[in-house]
């Protein structure tokens, strides 16, 4: 017996509990990218002058739509978790349904790619008012950020099992994901920073991610983008193993 | 047929190495109404929680209709519903979103008629299009109770379904379990009003340290094990009348009280009906599963 449909209900309700919130999961990252705008667009971007052959407003839109792909990816899948916890919702509400392992993860990580889609899309519609930009490659760019979500997706869901409180996600998120993101080369290019750092830089994965992502936006790339895609794609795998093989054992959320 | 649930040689041991099952072996045939009573922590929850797939156990086998939990897990969980002790519902939805959801869950595509008559039996209709937010705790504990029954389960568990709730509910709630009772629905509870479980229950088990240490029909139990209290006043204050063998009675200002057990009921009308001019009034209740609760729970001590 195989519930598809029950997997297909438990994915509409992991959107529609952020849909019901929209303002803060949809129309809250559409506020920050204009205040990116007005702030680089209007006050610094023609400052900062050419970036890797493009204006530089061209070189950040990929960046902040991949800044809040990732956020938003992270947050949907770790936020609905914690509060199962919570509410208490963890056994009637996930463990007693009739939905394996890997429906399960599949339901969540689903709604995080949707609203992760969802952020890019806005973002990008946004930015097109300020800059001209066309989309270099249409297929690596729905490739790269359907792996995207569903990665940072699985890791909200990982941190999300893991944690206890509210404060273990935000700890997660503000410690290590923000700051792996700021330095992945969303506002920058590694060319512009010290030899030194760069080598550091190049340890980052985000730095991967946002590369592609340029890659497939702008034609602009700084490492190789099929070595990127091949990495991208099979980090998601193996997270998506992790992910299913945690809930099979019912890691910190089963006893 | 296929006994509603086979439990046999259950073990659980948390983390912390607290041994919370030991051993329990449980039938439970298709149609029974089966109360599990203990005291805290006696494990009754940990029990339910196993059998719904919540908690893991540590040995043993369950299987719910023929189903095994290990083998055909999500035929198992198919065949259940269940409502945990603690209250909670999903904050983002209305209820009958919450009730539609949760039916989506278990394959379920077009549901409305059934909601609408859980909705109904569970007076919550007035309240089908607030937010779950909204609802007083009572409400909450319906919704709960209505989650549980979206998919028809054959098998229903209700955790103390009346812990805190107020007496229309405790009422509307069992009349409720009644009808689908009656209707063929196989369903363990789990309370501590005893007198619930006297009024609705076949057959009880009762769980004590994580060991069954009585399971039979209600009206053995109360048989085996039960007393009855009884009370008189005599015509006069210093009447004085030849007591019974082996019956303990207080005589205080002739008024009479005590109890008997099944055993000596027969000893007890006899020697009623020699003194039956000296009383002016008698009551005698009926044996309590309570007094039987307390009984078993407390050998130990007594």
């Amino acid at each position: 017996m195989t519930n598809w449909f029950g997997t297909w209900a438990f994915f509409k309700r992991e959107c529609h509990r952020f849909l019901k919130v929209w303002g803060q999961t949809v129309g809250a990252p559409l506020i920050s990218a204009l205040l990116y705008f007005a702030i680089f667009g209007a006050a610094l971007g023609s400052r900062i002058g050419a970036t890797d052959g493009v204006s530089y407003l061209q070189f950040l839109v990929p960046g902040l739509a991949a800044m809040g792909m990732i956020q938003h990816s992270y947050q949907n899948t770790s936020s609905s978790l914690v509060q199962m916890k919570y509410l208490g919702m963890i056994q009637a509400d996930l463990l007693a349904l009739p939905l394996t392992p890997f429906q399960l993860v599949l339901g969540f990580v689903g709604g995080a790619m949707v609203r992760g889609l969802m952020v890019g899309s806005v973002i990008l519609l946004t930015s097109r008012l300020f800059v001209t930009f066309s989309i270099a490659h249409p297929l690596v760019l729905l490739l790269a950020a359907v792996a995207m979500s569903g990665i940072f997706g699985l890791f909200g869901l990982v941190a999300g099992i893991w944690a206890k409180s509210f404060d273990d996600v935000s700890l997660v998120g503000n410690f290590l994901l923000t700051p792996l993101v700021y330095l992945g080369g969303v506002f920058f290019s590694i060319s512009m920073i010290p030899e030194g750092w760069r080598y550091l830089a190049l340890w980052n994965p985000i730095f991967y991610l946002v590369d592609l992502f340029r890659y497939a936006l702008i034609d602009v790339s700084q490492g190789s983008p099929l070595i990127a895609l091949g990495a991208v794609v099979s980090t998601f795998a193996i997270m998506l193993s992790v992910a299913v093989h945690i809930f099979r054992i019912g890691w910190r959320i089963q006893s | 047929m296929t006994a509603a649930l086979t439990v046999s040689h259950l073990n659980k041991r948390y983390d912390n190495d607290f041994h919370a099952l030991k051993d329990v072996d449980l039938t439970i045939e298709p149609g029974e109404l089966f109360a599990i009573l203990g005291p805290n922590g006696a494990g009754k929850s940990t029990l339910i929680n196993i059998i719904a797939q919540v908690i893991r156990k540590s040995s043993g086998s369950v299987q719910v209709f023929g189903f095994d939990v290990d083998k055909q897990t999500q035929l198992a969980k198919m065949a259940l519903g269940l409502t945990p002790q603690d209250i909670a519902v999903d904050p983002f939805f209305s209820v009958r979103e919450v009730l539609h959801n949760h039916s989506g869950y278990f394959g379920i595509r077009n549901n409305d008629a059934w909601v609408d008559f859980l909705l109904d039996r569970l007076e919550l209709t007035e309240q089908a299009e607030k937010i779950t937010r909204q609802l007083s705790g009572g409400m909450k504990r319906r919704l709960t109770i209505a989650k549980a029954l979206v998919h028809k389960p054959k098998l229903l568990i209700l955790d103390e379904p009346t812990a805190g709730v107020d007496v229309s509910l405790r009422h509307t709630l069992w009349k409720f379990v009644r009808e689908l009772h009656g209707n063929g629905m196989t369903i363990i509870l789990t309370t501590h009003y005893l007198e619930e479980a006297q009024d609705l229950a076949q057959r009880v088990a009762i769980l004590q340290d994580g060991a069954i240490i009585a399971c039979d029909q209600t009206q053995n139990l109360l048989t085996n094990f039960g007393e009855r209290r009884f009370e008189m006043v005599l015509e006069s204050e210093t009447a004085s009348i030849q007591m019974p063998e082996g019956i303990e009675m207080i005589n205080k200002g002739g008024r009479l009280s005590g109890s008997f057990n099944a055993e000596q009921s027969e000893r007890f009308f006899v020697w009623f009906s020699t003194i039956g001019s000296a009383v002016r009034d008698v009551k005698i209740e009926p044996a309590r599963l309570e007094d039987v609760f307390l009984k078993l729970t407390n050998g130990a001590e007594r």
